[in-house]
């Protein structure tokens, strides 16, 4: 009779020991460090807690893509081929440079590094914003851009056309993530979320088994236009004209160009795609921000795109994919 | 045959610790999840990228706006009435920071500065991250 009552007393406790252990994981915190580089800023939180060494080296892969792909760095490979209009093929920024002109073909030309010259006429890097004439930009869209015309591959390296610029920021970012994402997932590291500016990965899980939650901020209030969560690996990226833009006569233009027109793009406050890889995110969600809506809702729908899309009239539109991962954020 | 199942609670007291067990589990359950409100109060975190980085938490709104040194140079952290959150001035060049205006849930980043104000949620984060 007392082996019973043992018997029941652990088995009550065992419970009281499972109820615990579902509150236990939540005090289990992340490491969570954030770095400024590639212009902006880098986060990344790891599930459980890594070495210094291992956190560095996964920065380091951030530094690296810097190094290379950096438009601003003048020491940078791509600076050098702008500079100079070639690179020889053991370039390490060729990986890039191909997957560049891969997006290019697939979007259409929507996605199209080469408008670095367009954005330079506008003013984009020196901060000092101007409308070029139509005459110009009718000469830099013929002669300048266009990556598949400007930029040409052959078993020398790459020949960039005079006075062509290309500027990789829109995967350069995806790039970075899929490398660093890469050493933690080989130090293993079992759940993280790397952080570069917005554009998000996730991968593996938490402590306590919950999804992944992120938010897609509404530009107009800075709230939460919508969330997604996922226990499975995501990428998330959004393109905007809220942080990137210049002011001329008081009216605000973003960075994001119409391949046609050559002039700013002013379809959408933002566009949010979901993607199975960080640089596929990273480049669609430049290019569809790029596409007016008659062409982009349609196209994301021939590709089965989980996209969000806040018009500049303030409507959201959800691509059919979409409405299976994102959803409302409650009320506050 | 009846007397031959052994009864659960031999003892007159056993069922009382058996009861305390489960209720003691059941408060530090719900105790949790109620600390998981979604509620906000003002309470955020500020990390400055500096050399060393810095870390400021912040567990309810402030009354009086906050100077924080950046990278480069002060930057001003203001609650308003409703406990929102907003970079009200900082020493960079873009104020994009400036211009994100007030937030009760995405992250104010100024880059120039280094620079990052993350609205929490009570104890935790209600996100793991932000897209924007």
């Amino acid at each position: 009779m007392a082996g019973n009552r043992v018997k029941v007393i652990l088995t009550v406790a065992a419970i009281a020991a499972v109820i615990m252990l579902l509150k236990s994981p939540q005090q289990e915190a992340p490491l969570f460090e954030s770095r400024l580089m590639m212009d902006t800023i880098i986060s990344i939180r790891a599930y459980p807690v890594i070495s210094k060494k291992q956190l560095d080296a996964a920065f380091a892969e951030f530094a690296k893509v810097e190094s290379k792909a950096s438009f601003h760095l003048e020491n940078s490979e791509l600076s050098a081929l702008n500079r100079n209009g070639s690179l020889g093929a053991a370039s390490s920024l060729t990986p890039l440079l191909q997957i560049a002109a891969d997006y290019f073909a697939r979007t259409d030309g929507y996605f199209d590094p080469s408008f670095a010259s367009l954005q330079k006429a506008y003013g984009f890097y020196s901060g000092e914003g101007r409308l070029p004439g139509e005459d110009e930009i009718a000469g830099l869209l013929r002669d300048r851009c266009g990556l598949g015309q400007v930029l040409l591959q052959n078993e020398e390296g790459f020949k960039l056309a005079s006075g062509s610029l290309i500027d990789l920021g829109g995967i350069a970012g995806g790039y970075a993530i899929e490398k660093a994402a890469r050493v933690l997932r080989e130090s293993g590291c079992s759940g993280f979320l790397i952080d570069d500016a917005g554009d998000i990965w996730f991968e593996g899980s938490k402590p306590d088994s919950s999804n992944w939650r992120i938010a897609v901020r509404d530009p107009r209030d800075n709230g939460t236009l919508a969330l997604v969560e996922s226990r499975a690996p995501l990428a998330i990226s959004t393109s905007g004209d809220y942080e990137r833009f210049i002011t001329v006569d008081g009216k605000r233009y973003g960075h994001i160009m119409n391949p046609h027109s050559g002039r700013p793009v002013d379809y959408y406050s933002s566009v949010t795609i979901i993607a199975s890889e960080p640089v596929t995110a990273d480049a669609l969600s430049t290019a569809v921000f790029a596409m007016p809506p008659e062409i982009a809702f349609k196209w994301v729908e021939e590709r089965n795109l989980a996209v969000l899309f806040l018009t500049s009239t303030g409507t959201i539109h959800l691509s059919r994919a979409g409405r299976q991962y994102f959803r409302q954020a409650e009320a506050q | 045959m009846k007397d031959n199942i052994p009864p659960i609670f031999a003892g007159k007291h056993d069922w009382l610790i058996l009861l305390a067990l489960l209720a003691v589990s059941l408060l530090a359950w719900a105790g949790h999840h109620h600390g998981r409100s979604d509620s906000f109060n003002g309470a955020c975190r500020v990390r400055i990228l500096t050399e060393p980085p810095q870390e400021l938490v912040f567990n309810q709104a402030q009354p009086r706006p906050v100077e924080v040194k950046g990278r480069t140079g002060l930057a001003v952290i203001e609650w308003g009435s409703d406990k929102r959150i907003r970079i009200s001035s900082s020493a960079c060049p873009c104020k994009t920071c400036v211009n994100m205006g007030w937030t009760d849930s995405s992250s104010l980043i100024c880059v120039p500065n280094g620079i990052i104000v993350e609205p929490l949620v009570n104890t935790g984060q209600k996100v793991d991250a932000v897209t924007r």
